[in-house]
């Protein structure tokens, strides 16, 4: 039973090993960033960076069809222009960082769509938004696992700056001239996933599978490596059961992915002993000695 | 605090955890050659 429930489908078919294999890279890279973007108070900018790589992806597809290397590239550039332009607009003019952005990723969204639309058909355009995770094929698998590796060295390396920048970005910035290094290298790596994960889930959907997982690792654990530990595996998880949901029931991969951490985040909303709802009604235990 | 000293205090432990994350890459480039290279229907 649980053999041809949970086993079979990943034993009998290459595309749903390729699936599980594509979720699990972009589990491990995407989601860790994604905690950092949480305690950094970014979650909103994830969303607004995942938006703004689709006119690159668009350009990408125009000058080379459903290539992944072209819409790779010019995803990457996008991104990292769009992060970098509303940062100079925060900085030289009156506009704060959030309406900088959404205001970069409202015109980035409307463009990309735009372009897909000239030249792609609505296949062509679904496929961008929300990616084709049951047809990844090797190439696709190299560049995911790659961002992965890449990902999880930087954040191996980076990861006391990275804290420090969360809990006191101005102290880091005083004591350390590692402090914009430690900024840049993250936002690359928000791109870079984003760019990841948009192949697989496209570019609607990238950005659920690092925020979800950590918003709900966030009521099950409090140190910064729990957090971490805990939302990789509600990735593994929502990854793995979305996929068997789709293959059982027909229903389209990603959302049915995103749509699992949505329900795990709801659980942990209540359930969650750090901060979940029951947790805050129950009365404390009093400070003992 | 020197900014060398400084530098140092914040890669502290950088060592251990790249071990670590060294073992995570080693076993998902592990699990794209079993997902790539096990035959399947499809």
């Amino acid at each position: 039973m649980i053999w041809e429930i949970v086993i079979q489908p990943f034993a009998d078919f290459g595309f749903m090993r390729r699936a599980l294999l594509g979720c699990i890279a972009v589990s491990l890279g995407a989601t860790p960033v994604g905690v950092f973007l949480m305690l950094r108070r970014m979650s909103l900018t994830g969303d607004a960076m995942a938006h703004a790589i689709l006119p690159g992806a668009a350009v990408g597809f125009l000058i080379s069809g459903l290539s992944l290397g072209a819409m790779t590239v010019g995803g990457l550039i996008a991104g990292m222009a769009v992060a970098l332009l509303s940062g100079l607009v925060t900085r030289v003019t009156a506009l704060r960082e959030d309406a900088s952005l959404a205001a970069f990723y409202l015109i980035s969204l409307a463009l990309g769509v735009l372009i897909v639309s000239t030249r792609g058909s609505n296949v062509d355009l679904m496929h961008v938004l929300f990616g084709t995770v049951l047809a990844l094929n090797n190439d696709a698998l190299v560049l995911l696992c790659s961002i992965a590796s890449l990902s999880v060295l930087v954040l191996a390396v980076l990861f006391r700056p990275l804290v420090l920048e969360c809990a006191d970005p101005q102290f880091l910035r005083s004591v350390s001239k590692l402090s914009a290094v430690t900024h840049f290298t993250f936002l690359s790596l928000v791109v870079l996933n984003l760019v990841g994960g948009f192949h697989a889930l496209g570019t609607l959907m990238a950005v659920g599978i690092m925020i979800l997982p950590a918003a709900a690792a966030r009521f099950w654990a409090k140190s910064i490596g729990g957090l971490i530990l805990v939302a990789v595996a509600i990735a593994f998880l929502s990854s793995l059961s979305g996929l068997l949901l789709s293959y059982h029931y027909s229903l389209p991969s990603g959302p049915a992915i995103i749509l699992v951490a949505g329900i795990i985040y709801a659980v942990s909303l209540v359930l969650g002993p750090a901060g979940g709802l029951i947790a805050q009604v129950l009365p404390r235990r009093p400070l003992q000695n | 605090m020197s900014a060398e000293k400084t530098l140092r205090l914040l890669l502290v432990g950088a060592g251990v955890r790249l071990g670590a994350a060294l073992i995570i890459v080693a076993a998902l480039w592990a699990a794209f050659f079993w997902a790539t290279s096990t035959p399947g229907a499809l």
